[in-house]
């Protein structure tokens, strides 16, 4: 995209949580990640290196573990419910395609994928989610 | 290679390198931009429900403070953004200088805690405001007597008065109890001594709640009604020869009882003057 000069600190915070949201399925669970997820990109970059790269932030907030789908536990409804209901990898990958937070290019290299690899997530994510809408 | 990449194409990153030039091929092509534009739309949607789920303001702001205290503790001003989304923070000892200054600063300010003695003060008037209020809520009561807004709605209902209700009579208050017991068949007529002598213009006897009131219209150097009832009959407490004021918004009122009965002197004027008016001992 780049598209990413205007995406803004309050922006990345938005669509960190929101990818957490996705993967975590609640809202508290969600906010906890996140929380966690600042603290630790922060710390692992202190003394290091004098830029903070939001790439870091994503890569940390990957690792943490997400949950499988459970009607009962879930703050999620519509689209979003039907992503937190994807598998991963292909769930985190078309939640930060549609962020548009990151170009298709970074956002392979933030997957540890190809480019054709992250087309071909995308479109298998995007066809689950089509055949769960109908 | 680059048709592979049809699934990555959305309007936001049609412009990249990687995808500028599929796109401009799949716009230009009927059946690929039909693919597209359908492509497009459902990810619209899905896309815009996504974006509808929002970390509330408050605690955004919290957690972007987060990113401003890469130390959790200093505080640096606002960042930017390069050209990759990256965020600039300021290397450890720029941070360490400002953590400094900030605490330098914490120094000089003397604290702006309050004092223990402003909340001393704080608590003192407070205290001395409720005292007041206690006492003035308390003299207020010892000041009133039972009853005493019913005489407040017959001095109210004197506003309505235009002299032609009283029947003539001209004489001395002390009479006049003849003149009610024949006329009227009242028997619960009496005057304080003080008012015996008072010159009467007019009389009358109306309903007032039920009560059979007389009323007597006077003149000394005003115009002075006087009003006899039975106590009971409008629910009116009060001692025997004490006089007790009442004031409406033009007329004040002086009561007091008699036996059973309870006499009311009233004038358009004000507390003192009636204050004045009761002390005088000849009228």
């Amino acid at each position: 995209m780049t598209g990413l000069n205007s995406v803004s600190p309050t922006d990345h915070i938005q669509a960190l949580y929101r990818l957490l949201l996705i993967r975590t399925g609640q809202r508290l669970q969600a906010e906890n990640a996140l929380r966690k997820t600042l603290t630790e990109s922060l710390q692992n970059s202190d003394g290091q290196q004098n830029r903070t790269d939001f790439l870091n932030f994503y890569q940390t907030a990957l690792k943490i573990p997400g949950a499988a789908f459970d009607p009962l536990e879930t703050d999620l409804a519509g689209w979003p419910l039907a992503l937190h209901q994807l598998a991963e990898p292909e769930r985190s990958a078309i939640t930060l395609f549609y962020l548009e937070v990151f170009s298709p290019l970074v956002l392979s290299e933030l997957l540890g994928l190809h480019i054709d690899e992250l087309a071909g997530m995308i479109g298998a994510a995007r066809k689950t989610l089509e055949n769960q809408g109908k | 290679m680059e048709q592979s990449l049809f699934s990555l194409l959305r309007p936001a990153y049609e412009k990249t390198p990687e995808l500028a030039t599929l796109a401009s091929q799949a716009r230009a092509e009927n059946e690929s931009s039909d693919a597209l534009l359908k492509q497009i739309n459902f990810d619209d949607n899905v896309a815009r429900e996504l974006s509808s789920l929002k970390l509330i303001d408050s605690k955004a702001d919290a957690f972007e403070s987060l990113l401003t205290r890469p130390n959790h503790s200093a505080k640096v001003g606002k960042f930017k953004a390069d050209e990759a989304g990256r965020i600039a923070l300021p290397n450890p000892s720029e941070a360490q200088a400002k953590e400094e200054e900030v605490e330098q600063e914490e120094e000089e300010e003397p604290t702006r805690r309050a004092r223990p003695r402003t909340i001393l003060f704080a608590v003192g008037v407070g205290l001395i405001a409720t005292v007041c209020m206690v006492i003035f809520l308390i003299s207020d009561r010892m000041n009133s007597f039972e009853g005493a807004d019913r005489i407040s709605d017959l001095l109210e209902s004197a506003n309505n008065l235009t002299g032609d209700e009283f029947e003539a009579v001209e004489t001395n208050a002390s009479n006049l109890q003849d003149w009610f017991f024949l006329k009227h068949g009242l028997e619960h007529y009496a005057v304080p001594k003080e008012f015996a002598n008072i010159k009467t213009v007019g009389c009358r006897v109306f309903k007032f709640d039920g009560a059979t009131v007389a009323q007597i219209m006077a003149v000394t150097d005003k115009e002075v009604l006087l009003y006899m009832f039975p106590s009971r009959d409008l629910g009116i407490k009060i001692r025997k020869g004490k006089w007790e004021i009442v004031e409406d918004d033009k007329w004040v009122g002086g009561v007091t009882g008699i036996n059973n009965t309870c006499f009311l002197v009233a004038f358009k004027g004000s507390k003192d003057e009636m204050k004045e008016f009761l002390a005088t001992p000849t009228r």
